[in-house]
């Protein structure tokens, strides 16, 4: 298989699940495209060295999680081409409750509940996804969960 | 009290709220497209890695530079309409410490109490105007660092408005009598921005209003005698009396982008992104420059006298308001960035450069007045380098990178026209 076919084969196979990762990450259908779009757009620019060294859907989750963090500021998003529509409905009230309270939560503390819960990662991996120590991981951690009124269980064994 | 348990089944529940139409393939090629046409073949692989940050925000790449040891930088005039298809030739590019040498120093990254600094802009060649930042992007003080004396002095605070949650400080503007900044609440829906000034001798943060709707989609700002001014994302440029009042728009600025007060921009109709400026207007006076390209160029992005543009076939694209003094340097690429009242920032063309064996510049630095190129931090051996931009609204004459207690810092005000 020529480089083009296995990189077209990685966004059909693994396109929907990126898609869903980037809406856990920014809490919107719009940002999720865009995050999705651009980071398979560099993958698949970096394609063959990526192939060969890393694991290519570790590459494209964290330059969606950089792009995400570092963006937000001022973000000149491009034209999204595909729009994806939001639809769904939680099955429990509180759920839905939760998840319109992770929208609040600035985007660092944000990504780093969705590295930790969403992608089950250990700290010392997401402190060195975004760049920070990981003290500073596990007390944005904390202070995420107390924002969100969650009870900390889990904290001590990572 | 929730649990992590709820919180682990809220997201897993929450990423299944989201339907893929299909055309992803497309959608991601289409992209490809546009950055291949932004980026000729040689720089292609180097920038696919860069995780490029708007406003101040260091960008850190981890990319696998590709290299080269050639000739310097080649520059070919070029007349009025023809813009030649160029060979990319790799840029020899030298550190900024080497070119300019006034321009760059180092200073503390953080303040004695550990509240972060980040550059905002230089306010001479010896003083720069910082931020100070109580956690990330969380910017509280305003200070200004005296690169003679080596000392800083705290302009004033920074403050959030009362019982706004989530309120962010953008971007700082410097006047003739005040420093300007507005701010927002990045992070949730709502369309809100407030304006607020200080003296630049120091004292008291002063409100002068805030704006929702459509008016709140602050792009840049811009002091005058007696208004503060911001363009909107749609285009149009607003005022708000610094005494307080109501916003009006400025006249005759349909559709116009503020540049740098009283000058704004209009652009060409083109690709988002691509966009070639068309048209200078200075609102005081009502004067309209035509911009016009020379040749085929994108991004055609102009300063108080030159303009720059990605030519087509690679290439920065130099040239006079009025389309003369055209001149194409093939080994750089316009990052759509002035710095300053006329530099570039600039994308130089590694080649096949090895960073563990000689200087590789993830960035550099064109002036037109001298022709000179300045290469901003280097490429560690692994591959990696990271730069930030100062976080003025106006054009900034800063970048800075490094790691540590010291942070160095390149002033572009230091920079003479020789």
């Amino acid at each position: 298989m020529d480089h083009t076919t296995e990189f077209d084969e990685f966004v059909r196979s693994r396109g929907d699940a990126l898609l869903r990762y980037g809406y856990v990450l920014s809490g919107n259908a719009d940002d999720a495209a865009d995050l999705v779009q651009e980071a398979l757009a560099r993958l698949g620019d970096a394609w063959s060295r990526v192939r060969k060294k890393d694991d290519p859907e570790g590459y494209v989750r964290t330059t969606m999680v950089r792009l995400h963090i570092t963006s937000w500021r001022r973000r000149h998003r491009e034209e999204l081409v595909s729009v994806v529509p939001e639809k769904g409905r939680f099955d429990r009230y509180e759920d839905a409750d939760l998840w319109a309270d992770l929208q609040r939560l600035p985007p660092r503390m944000r990504v780093v509940l969705v590295l930790r819960y969403y992608e089950d990662l250990p700290d010392a991996e997401i402190a060195a996804i975004l760049g920070v120590s990981r003290g500073t991981v596990r007390s944005q951690a904390a202070r995420a969960l107390d924002k969100l009124r969650i009870k900390r269980m889990l904290q001590e064994a990572r | 009290m929730r649990s992590e348990e709820d919180l682990v089944r809220t997201l897993r529940a929450g990423a299944g709220h989201v339907t893929p139409t299909g055309g992803l393939a497309a959608a991601v090629a289409a992209r490809r497209r546009a950055r291949r046409r932004r980026q000729w073949a040689g720089m292609a692989l180097a920038a696919a890695s860069v995780v490029l940050v708007a406003g101040g925000t260091m960008a850190v790449w981890r990319g696998e530079p590709r290299v080269s040891v050639e000739p310097a930088v080649a520059v070919t005039t070029v007349s009025p309409g023809e813009v030649a298809s160029a060979v990319p030739r790799v840029a020899e590019v030298k550190p900024v410490a080497e070119v300019w040498p006034e321009a760059v120093f180092t200073m503390p990254a953080a303040a004695p109490d550990g509240w972060k600094y980040r550059p905002v802009t230089g306010i001479s060649p010896t003083e720069v105007l910082l931020t100070a930042e109580s956690s990330f992007e969380k910017a509280g003080r305003l200070e200004i660092y005296d690169t003679t004396a080596r000392t800083t002095r705290v302009v004033g605070d920074m403050p959030a408005p009362e019982g706004v949650k989530g309120y962010f400080v953008q971007d700082v503007e410097v006047g003739e009598r005040h420093f300007a900044w507005y701010g927002t609440t990045p992070n949730d829906r709502d369309k809100w921005a407030d304006f607020w000034i200080i003296p630049r001798e120091g004292g008291t943060a002063q409100r002068v209003g805030e704006v929702t709707g459509d008016l709140a989609n602050v792009e840049r700002i811009g002091l005058t005698e007696d208004a503060l001014v911001w363009s909107v994302r749609d285009g149009g440029v607003h005022r708000l009396p610094l005494s307080g009042g109501e916003p009006e728009k400025v006249a005759g600025s349909d559709g116009l982008h503020l540049d740098s007060w009283p000058y704004a921009v209009g652009y060409a109709p083109g690709e988002r992104g691509q966009k070639n400026q068309d048209r200078r207007v200075d609102l005081v006076t009502g004067e309209k420059t035509p911009l016009p390209a020379s040749g085929s160029v994108t991004k055609l992005t102009c300063a108080a006298e030159w303009c720059y543009g990605d030519a087509k076939g690679g290439g920065l694209l130099v040239q006079g308001l009025d389309g003369s003094d055209a001149t194409l340097l093939p080994s750089l690429g316009f990052h759509g960035e002035v710095l300053g009242d006329r530099f570039a920032s600039v994308m130089p063309v590694r080649g096949d450069a090895d960073p563990a064996k000689e200087y590789v510049a993830p960035v550099a630095v064109y002036d037109p007045a001298t022709g000179k190129i300045a290469g901003v931090n280097r490429v560690s051996p692994d591959g990696s380098a990271s730069y930030g931009s100062g976080t003025s609204s106006s054009p900034t004459t800063i970048m800075y990178w490094g790691k540590g207690p010291e942070v160095t810092v390149m002033n572009l005000a230091a920079v003479t026209r020789r």
